[in-house]
């Protein structure tokens, strides 16, 4: 590819746009993850004590044991739900921008 | 608590034995029963030798070129790379550690276990789209796509090789004495025998061999643990509130092994723990290679999605089940314990010596022969990332300036595994009865704080350069291996000083900021002509990024 097309595409306002479509979805995925595993690791380190609570009569079943359960399922379901959402993606707005752009070019 | 100290370091290594290392030399055999070798272990062993070994030569008939070598040709189906990956992460100490430390501690590991799966999490957010769209194998393919291909080379082969190495030594150093405990082998000979496979494994049958051995014994430890953690469960009527209640009644530490805080003491060790783990391990480079073992992006999140979901089975079960119905199981068995009251072997043997309690002597022999599996495979891939530095990055990429044909890459590639491996070994037996935990602490710091900055900045920031990239990075590099150096491991409990430099066990916290700052910093004062062409390759490298190389073709045309 010659290299004025590369800048020519890159400052397209509509590919501009697609791209930042793409970023989102990485992004708040990676955002999420990192807000959820370290948020928990601030409450271990700084206030082990919330994680103490009981439930039920046993007194066994604390807190800790069922956010770490839970946390360790979340992060897969979040894997899952990327995973799903990407398969949907088939880089059709980049393909009809590509399109549009060589018509353009073409005229 | 020096001890205890080491065991929690080694347990940073997820494929370590370092764990066992710190405990198991000098306990003796424990194995046999009656002071031999344990029959049944060595017998299970040696078929699973003689498996990987067919399937070695196998994959050699298979392998034509450097991208069969280096990537299996992108023939791994994305469940079967999803089995790979899992074994990568779930080897010896995350079987053998987590559980050990949970027999020890409490529910506090599960530290160790949600680290690993948050890592593989942002993997899959972050790097597994960009780098197979841009079609790279390794880091430094991907830095030196846009920067000055001999600089970036040349230093990103340098990291690669200081992480397999120190890595190597742990493993070694750690099946060593994990072999001599579970099949009263000698220290030596285990090494050797280690290092031998490894070589054959790798040499002849390259990443083809690689992965298929890290696919055998990942299906091996699924399958051993679900029998262990169901023989547990059956010993407490399948009561999940019993278990938890008796194991509460007989450890020491009573209700609070259910509690969060009995592992690190200080708060910033914690946070700065957890980011040595996530970040080091998406940089580590025996990682990022099983991405392009796939034949498309779609395969590749699929087999990283698959991965999760073992593993996360995997760390439920030995956290929340193995480990905690060890503590009672283990306990009503004074003969598993020494006159000090320490467990045989030390806490990382809680699994194996929990599965003969549950099973007998064959399911003994079954997971000791999982756990040689385990290091074999692990050393398999970190052999091949650390080979592959050599040939494709310092060989081809620095000395020969790109011009090396694909034989004549593989044909390096083969002789350095063969040194890679005498290295191995040699530092294997040097090093044997030390601890070398610390190494593993180095291996996660380098990763978190000059690997992954530079991962990053190169495929997300237009203004990295190539000096900056250099210049920070081995900033990054150096602050991490001298602020461990002067932590508490080495500065006090092996070279005996009175009071650590640096307070902390762990500097990640503090290192992978400085690394990203340098790196930003350095790139951001380079006025060079070089710099300008570095951000200008940057566009290019964009472009293939988002849009891969069949709709960049799609443009051009």
């Amino acid at each position: 590819m010659h290299y004025e097309n590369i800048h020519q595409l890159l400052e397209d306002e509509r590919f501009r746009k697609v791209i930042r479509k793409k970023q989102r979805l990485p992004l708040l995925f990676s955002l999420a993850a990192i807000f959820l595993f370290f948020g928990f690791v601030l409450v271990i380190a700084f206030a082990p004590g919330l994680l103490a609570v009981e439930f039920g009569e046993d007194g066994v079943i604390k807190l800790y044991l069922i956010l770490s359960v839970l946390l360790i399922i979340l992060i897969c379901v979040l894997m899952n739900l990327f995973v799903t959402l990407k398969a949907r993606d088939n880089h059709d707005d980049i393909h009809e921008l590509i399109g549009i752009l060589r018509e353009e070019n073409e005229r | 608590m020096i001890l205890f100290r080491c065991l929690l370091l080694s347990l940073l290594v997820f494929p370590s034995g370092a764990v066992i290392a710190a405990g198991a030399v000098g306990s003796g055999d424990m194995a046999g029963g009656d002071g031999g070798m344990n029959v049944i272990a060595a017998g299970i062993f040696v078929v699973f030798i003689v498996a990987t070994l067919f399937v070695t030569w196998w994959a050699a008939t298979q392998t034509r070129n450097a991208k069969d070598f280096y990537a299996a040709g992108g023939r791994i189906s994305g469940f079967q790379n999803g089995l790979a990956i899992a074994g990568d992460f779930m080897s010896a100490a995350t079987f053998l550690g987590i559980s050990g430390l949970v027999f020890a501690r409490g529910i506090d590991a599960v530290i160790y276990s949600l680290s690993a799966l948050v890592g593989l999490c942002l993997l899959l957010f972050m790097v597994v789209e960009p780098f197979r769209n841009l079609g790279r194998y390794t880091l430094s393919d991907i830095a030196s796509y846009r920067l000055n291909k001999r600089l970036i080379r040349g230093f990103a082969s340098i990291t690669s090789l200081a992480v397999v190495i120190m890595y190597l030594i742990t493993q070694m150093v750690g099946a060593g004495a994990l072999i001599q405990v579970l099949f009263g082998l000698p220290y030596e000979s285990a090494v050797i025998i280690i290092g031998g496979l490894m070589v054959t494994y790798v040499a002849v049958g390259g990443m083809m061999a690689t992965t298929w051995v890290q696919i055998i014994k990942a299906v091996l430890m699924l399958l051993g643990v679900t029998v262990l953690a169901f023989g547990t469960l059956h010993y407490f009527d399948f009561s999940v509130i019993g278990m938890y209640k008796e194991a509460v009644a007989t450890h020491d530490l009573g209700e609070r092994i259910l509690e969060a805080g009995t592992l690190l003491q200080d708060p910033v060790s914690s946070v700065s723990l957890a980011i040595a783990l996530v970040f080091g391990f998406i940089g580590l480079p025996h990682i990022l290679m099983r991405l392009f073992t796939v034949p498309d992006v779609r395969q590749a999140y699929r087999s990283v999605f698959f991965s999760s979901c073992f593993m996360a089975y995997v760390f439920i079960l030995i956290t929340f089940v193995i480990g905690v119905g060890a503590i009672t199981i283990l306990n009503q068995h004074p003969e598993l314990f020494e006159p000090s009251g320490r467990l045989i072997g030390g806490n990382n043997m809680a699994a194996v010596h929990l599965s003969q309690v549950i099973a007998g002597d064959v399911f003994l022999g079954f997971i000791s022969a999982i756990v040689f599996a385990t290091i074999l495979a692990v050393v398999a891939g970190l052999t091949l990332a650390g080979a592959s530095a050599i040939s494709h990055d310092f060989y081809a990429g620095v000395i020969r300036h790109g011009k090396a044909t694909e034989h004549e890459e593989v044909r390096i590639t083969r002789i350095a595994t063969i040194a890679l491996g005498i290295v191995a070994i040699g530092l294997g037996i040097l090093f044997e009865g030390q601890n070398v935990a610390y190494l593993v602490s180095m291996v996660f710091a380098i990763s978190a704080s000059a690997n992954f900055p530079l991962l990053v900045l190169s495929v997300y920031w237009r203004g990295l350069t190539s000096r900056g990239a250099v210049i920070g990075g081995s900033i990054g590099l150096f602050s991490a291996v001298s602020l461990i150096i002067l932590g508490p491991t080495i500065w006090v409990e092996i070279l005996g000083n009175e009071k650590a430099i640096f307070p902390y066990q762990y500097p990640a916290l503090f290192t992978m900021p400085l690394g990203f700052i340098s790196i930003i910093l350095f790139s951001k004062l380079d006025r060079s002509s070089m710099a300008v062409t570095d951000r200008e390759t940057f566009d290019e490298l964009y472009l293939d990024m988002y849009l891969g190389q069949s709709v960049k073709e799609k443009v051009a045309g």
